[in-house]
């Protein structure tokens, strides 16, 4: 099966315009401005296979968005190359526009002052769908997203979750083979982030729809991606399973016990690490592989009540990846 | 009457509000031509239609004068709230600024000060420009030229709470901008951009003196220019100073209103 | 190809109509507008010309004509023009242009065709009514070939201002901040509320050849008000074409520079 996004080498460089604040700046920013040069994405290689969830993980401005602009054809690359359902994205043809999405959650394109159905017919037309095809996918979105009372209602008079919604709906009528997602849940709150997520992975089962996307939360890359692809100042860092990354960036399991009666501290730094301690619960890191022995020791020699073994979780592995490239 | 605070606060608005604009360097330019575009308009018509005669005391020398000064005092002033206010009450970006304490309308006052500082940065090499190629013949009136700044700070007063009230609107209709619209085109007429208002008929030059038009453009130049004298002077001003009154009434009460309003449909 | 463009206008047409009625009552503020703004600018003619009979050798009545194109190609404009393009400088500036560039329909048609301000319609017929009630006082007879040549020659004025906002809206894409271009343009047009034989010769050959407005009131005028045509009534297709060809081809390296293809 050939790869529905295939990257290779893929390199763009922004000149941007460098200003200080304050009036000063501003005047002598008049007579003269300096550019320096960025590397937004410097040299990256993955393929995305059909049906697949990926995850764009990177702090801000490493370059993620440069990324999903370049494989969306809105961006020329300043070398290497790129297929996109085996279009070259920046050729923009018409095919291609047909069959991929770029949402961006702090972007929307509604008419503000009209209920998001408007926007819909409008997206029809623009799209060219037939009216039975239309129909069939503002069903399968309404009931995906749970759409019913919100398309009726002028897009200003709804919550921000509720416009997230109907943007991805809008996003989604002409049914594409592609989605890039960027951000889709940012300033969401814990629930409404919940239900995207849910709605993305129910979109991608029933669809098969590939799917790339970014999140700043862990939670969305967590519960959607098996496969990370990590970047930072423009590199890849990383691409393969999640748990992979955990287990190459963050190789520790963390322990934690629940104990019928206190126990001097110093016997339960034996066993590793002690991340927090207070009277009868104890939370120790230990290495990865060593786990299931460590595990086995503590039930033999101390007097455990309950016990449970966690993967660290992944702000911190994050944290590890780009902590120790710059390091 | 006005705390320090406020003024410390209201002089760091104005630095950012500078700083700001000089990011806009290219508008601002065009903005000034902008300035400089209508009265050029009518300066060429009215030298034109008058010849070497003079229309209502005015000869072309004097119209040219008239339409130079225009420029300047159109300028500064100018009401900007209804493109800087108006959005920010639409939009509810209003909401951050009535918890600060300080007034948001001294934030849209740095804003109108320093808008006007920038352009004038532009608008001053235009206006040498071309008061060097038309070289009008200037027989200066002292008196006049002294009261002139009364009546351009007044001028500039009403223009600010006349526009800040129509932004106001934005309080309780979304298209506040049609009403500024026909305020603009009635000062066009009765304000003395179309013609000085002693050149205007009978009945148009009644209601221009009456109105507050005339007293956000026109009166100043006539002031400036000598062209009202006497008790016609006097009675200028002080229709002028009742109308720096009435503005900044309606200006409070407006305010007043259209905040308890913004509250209490919380847009 | 050109019905399903058509279609899609239809339906940005359509949304500009709804989103219009969510305003209801403001369709009436705005006639009250147009009519304000209209009687404005009659004003503005009648007082001058109570103190002459000709202006640059045109007549009250001729004049007026003249006012009245000048206030339909603007109501024009402000209805099917300004808005789209408008919404390109705003979108490009908060980044939801992407948005006009995802759609698989050529990004210059999604830009000059999509918004639509409804009301202005108030002006164009105003804009009608002055020209009619105008040439009804001037006593022209209008032949079929002279309603022609008039229609004509409109539509290449309306061609050129078209071709004009497009090139400065295309500026955004070099200066973010190109805010507003209506603004810009204004600056300009205005000067066609009167015969361009008024203004001194230096900005008369600029209102001819460089910001060609005198092809957008003038000429028609001309034509219609039974004056002498001048030969620039030979020259306005000529210069629409160029113009037009010029402000695309801009259009589309600006877009080139945007998207860093030009890089």
């Amino acid at each position: 099966m050939s790869a529905d996004i295939r990257v290779r080498s893929l390199v763009k460089h922004y000149q941007v315009a460098d200003r200080e604040g304050g009036l000063r700046a501003s005047l002598r920013s008049v007579v003269r401005r300096r550019h320096r040069s960025v590397r937004a994405v410097d040299d990256i290689t993955f393929d995305v296979q059909p049906g697949e969830i990926v995850g764009f993980l990177g702090p801000n401005g490493a370059g993620k968005t440069t990324a999903l602009k370049l494989l969306s054809g809105l961006l020329h690359p300043t070398s290497g190359e790129a297929t996109v359902l085996g279009f070259t994205p920046w050729e923009r043809r018409r095919e291609f526009l047909s069959q991929i999405t770029l949402i961006m959650g702090q972007r929307q394109q509604l008419y503000w002052d009209l209920p998001a159905l408007d926007t819909f017919l409008v997206n029809k037309a623009v799209f060219g769908l037939e009216d039975a095809a239309y129909r069939e996918a503002v069903d399968l979105l309404v009931g995906l997203l749970e759409l019913d009372e919100i398309l009726t209602k002028p897009v200003r008079q709804l919550s921000l979750g509720e416009r997230m919604k109907a943007e991805l709906a809008a996003g989604l009528l002409h049914r594409p083979r592609v989605l890039f997602l960027d951000e889709p849940t940012i300033g969401l709150d814990v629930t409404m982030q919940q239900r995207i997520r849910d709605f993305v992975t129910r979109y991608n089962a029933t669809t098969g729809a590939t799917i790339l996307l970014t999140s700043h939360y862990m939670a969305d890359v967590k519960a959607l991606a098996e496969r990370v692809v990590v970047i930072d100042h423009g590199k890849l860092l990383y691409d393969g399973l999640l748990t992979g990354l955990i287990d190459r960036y963050a190789p520790h399991k963390t322990i934690t016990l629940h104990l019928e009666r206190p126990v001097d501290r110093a016997d339960v730094a034996a066993y590793g690490e002690v991340v927090s301690a207070d009277e009868v619960q104890v939370s120790v890191r230990t290495d990865k592989a060593q786990a299931a022995a460590v595990t086995a020791r503590m039930l033999a020699e101390l007097p455990v009540a309950d016990l449970s073994v966690e993967d660290p979780p992944l702000e911190y592995v994050i944290d590890q990846v780009f902590h120790r490239r710059e390091s | 009457m006005i705390r320090s605070r406020t003024l410390a606060g209201f002089s760091s608005l104005l630095r950012a509000e500078l700083a700001d604009l000089f990011q806009y360097r290219i508008e601002m330019f065009l903005y000034g031509l902008w300035q400089v575009v209508n009265p050029i308009i009518y300066l060429v018509i009215w030298s034109t239609v008058v010849g070497g005669g003079d229309i209502a005391g005015y000869t072309r020398d004097d119209f040219i004068l008239y339409y130079l000064v225009f420029m300047a005092v159109s300028h500064l002033t100018l009401a900007i709230e209804v493109y800087t206010m108006a959005p920010s009450i639409q939009s509810g970006r209003l909401s951050p600024h009535l918890l600060r304490p300080l007034h948001p309308f001294w934030r849209a006052g740095a804003l109108n000060i320093a808008y006007k500082a920038v352009n004038l940065m532009f608008l001053i090499p235009i206006w040498v420009g071309l008061a060097l190629i038309l070289r009008p013949a200037v027989d200066p009136d002292w008196l006049g030229i002294a009261l002139f700044v009364p009546s351009m700070v007044m001028a500039a007063l009403i223009s600010f709470l006349i526009g800040s009230c129509f932004a106001m609107f934005a309080f309780w209709t979304t298209r506040s901008m049609s009403f500024w619209d026909i305020w603009m085109s009635l000062t066009l007429l009765l304000g003395g951009q179309v013609a000085p208002v002693a050149v205007l008929p009978g009945f148009l030059q009644q209601a221009a003196v009456v109105l507050p038009m005339r007293y956000t453009v026109g009166f100043p130049i006539e002031v400036a220019l000598g062209r009202v004298q006497g008790a016609e002077l006097v009675g200028g001003l002080a229709i002028q100073a009742g109308w720096t009154v009435a503005a900044a009434a309606a200006f409070v009460l407006l305010w007043r209103s259209g905040v308890k309003r913004y509250g209490a449909v919380g847009a | 190809m050109i019905g399903r463009l058509a279609r899609i206008a239809g339906a940005y047409f359509r949304s500009a109509l709804q989103e219009e009625f969510a305003y209801r009552g403001d369709l009436f503020g705005n006639v009250i507008r147009s009519v304000l703004n209209l009687g404005t600018a009659i004003g503005g003619v009648v007082v001058i010309f109570t103190h002459t009979e000709t202006l640059g050798g045109w007549t009250l009545g001729q004049t007026l004509s003249l006012l009245g194109i000048f206030v339909f190609v603007n109501g024009f404009v402000a209805m099917f023009m300004s808005p789209s393009l408008n919404r390109v400088v705003e979108e490009v500036r908060e980044g939801t242009f992407d948005y006009v560039l995802m759609k698989p329909v050529p990004a210059l048609f999604l830009a000059s065709a999509r918004r639509f301000a409804v009301w202005h319609v108030s002006d164009i017929v105003l804009g009608a009514i002055v020209l009619g009630v105008a040439l009804a006082g001037l006593d022209v007879r209008a032949s079929g070939w002279g309603v022609l040549l008039f229609v004509a020659l409109l539509a290449c004025g309306v061609a050129i201002v078209y071709a004009i906002w497009l090139a400065l809206t295309t500026l955004v894409f070099w200066f973010v901040r190109v805010a507003n271009v209506t603004m810009i343009f204004n600056l300009f047009f205005q000067t066609g509320r009167y015969p361009i034989e008024v203004y001194p010769f230096w900005l008369r050959q600029l209102l001819t050849f460089v910001f060609p407005v005198a092809f957008v009131t003038t000429v028609p005028a001309q034509a219609v008000t039974g004056r002498d045509p001048s030969w620039l009534v030979w020259v306005a297709p000529v210069i629409a074409v160029v113009t037009l060809l010029a402000a695309t081809r801009f259009w589309h390296f600006g877009l080139s520079r945007y998207t860093s293809a030009s890089s």
